[in-house]
């Protein structure tokens, strides 16, 4: 039995997602009327209030309406140049917030099984998407070992007071960690044939639906319209 | 044995990938101070150059070190960079992947230049922004003054980019030096690598 790619279906695809973020990549290049990137920041928040992210959804909007008054500031240029400099960094974020907003849509609401399911129909070869995979498997008992090797260094009393001791000190043990951690992986993946040839069976469906269908036409008719008129 | 990358291989290479990307991001924190982005590249070299070491000792087979390259400027572009990162990353790890090639894959002392060469895909970071500057400029000129623009022009131009890429490379040569020490110093001893 198949289940659909999410619960609700108000989310659009990995597939979708992705494309948009290539696309909205495009804006930081070539900026867009900033009445089009409200649309877009305001869709992208509904999105994520759809998908059950509530809190990103208003605080994504919150801090691009600060991003956006910001710019509408003007007489900076007797502050002293040491606070000049951090503020500079505002206007990179307001350049790169659409991707960066359209990035975090892609990472926080898709699952792993649905962005493996739509690595197999985009027909992406397998010795990238078992990394892609992987990654997202490995990801929560990494961040579990990290905690111990932590603790261990702080029993020690191993500080960050020199850096290149404590990288090593970090280093070494996650490295020989990992190490361990991939043969388990690697024979748990064996076992459950991951090399055998043909067609797999996967839990989760990607379709097409209505929300993936205006979430980029939308954003093609505004950053496409923009860049060739 | 057989020279293809095998299913423990390429896990192998997305535990590794994913490593790196921690680790990037950690180091990525000095970015705070704006004027530090500039060796960014250098240091980010120094301190991976020991997981990429051990990585290439593990897995000494061909495209190893190009799938594990490609992946980290894929979550980049996922998490908002654009293209010009990707392009940028697929030209450099290319040539580094044939400087491994070079070495038969086994070669310590192609793998620390291959280690150099791959360092300098993260330069790509700040070619886009090199690429953006003109626009940047025009938004923050009305704002911040002449001044500012001007001297933002002088530290972000391209001679400026050469030293930040041979500051990457020089980065990536030590860091696979130093990874090479700490290679015989643990990770040999912990039979980890042969």
């Amino acid at each position: 039995m198949k289940v659909q790619a999410n619960k609700n279906s108000h989310t659009a695809n990995p597939i979708s997602k992705f494309l948009a973020v290539i696309m909205l990549g495009l804006t930081v290049v070539n900026p867009i009327h900033p009445v089009y990137r409200w649309i877009i920041v305001l869709f992208i928040s509904c999105l994520l209030y759809l998908s059950g992210e509530k809190k990103e959804a208003f605080k994504s909007v919150a801090i691009y309406l600060f991003l956006f008054r910001f710019m509408a500031l003007s007489n900076l240029e007797k502050l002293h140049p040491l606070i000049k400099i951090p503020l500079s960094f505002l206007f990179i974020g307001q350049m790169f917030y659409l991707p960066f907003l359209a990035g975090k849509y892609f990472l926080r609401t898709s699952d792993v099984g649905s962005i493996i399911s739509s690595m197999d129909i985009l027909k992406i070869p397998s010795s990238f998407s078992i990394p892609i995979a992987v990654m997202f498997r490995f990801f929560p008992s990494y961040k579990e070992e990290r905690a111990n090797i932590k603790l261990a260094m702080k029993i020690r009393g191993i500080s960050f007071k020199n850096p290149f001791k404590y990288m090593e000190y970090i280093m070494v043990p996650s490295l020989i960690l990992s190490s361990n951690i991939i043969d388990d992986i690697a024979k748990a993946a064996e076992t459950k044939c991951i090399a055998a040839p043909g067609r797999k069976t996967r839990y989760r469906d990607i379709s097409f639906n209505c929300i993936d269908i205006l979430y980029l036409s939308l954003i093609l008719v505004l950053v496409g319209g923009s860049i060739l008129w | 044995m057989s020279n293809k990358l095998q299913v423990k291989d390429l896990i192998t290479i997305g535990v590794f990938a994913l490593i790196y990307i921690i680790g990037m991001f950690t180091i990525g924190m000095i970015g705070v101070v704006p004027i530090l982005f500039l060796i960014y590249p250098t240091i980010l070299g120094i301190f991976m150059g020991v997981l990429t070491m051990l990585f290439m000792a593990k897995v000494q087979k061909p495209w190893a070190l190009f799938i594990f390259g490609m992946i980290t400027p894929i979550v980049m572009v996922a998490m908002g960079h654009t293209y010009v990162v990707l392009l940028h990353a697929f030209v450099v790890v290319l040539i580094a992947e044939m400087v491994r090639r070079k070495g038969n894959y086994k070669s310590f002392k192609a793998n620390i230049y291959a280690n150099g060469i791959f360092n300098l895909w993260i330069c790509g970071s700040l070619m886009q922004m090199l690429l953006v500057k003109d626009q940047y400029l025009e938004l923050t000129e009305p704002m911040m003054g002449e001044a500012y623009a001007n001297a933002l022009e002088r530290l972000i131009n391209l001679p400026n980019m050469g030293l930040v890429y041979l500051g990457a490379l020089i980065g990536g040569v030590l860091g696979g030096y130093l990874g090479y020490k700490m290679l015989n110093k643990h990770f040999i001893k912990a039979g980890i690598v042969k």
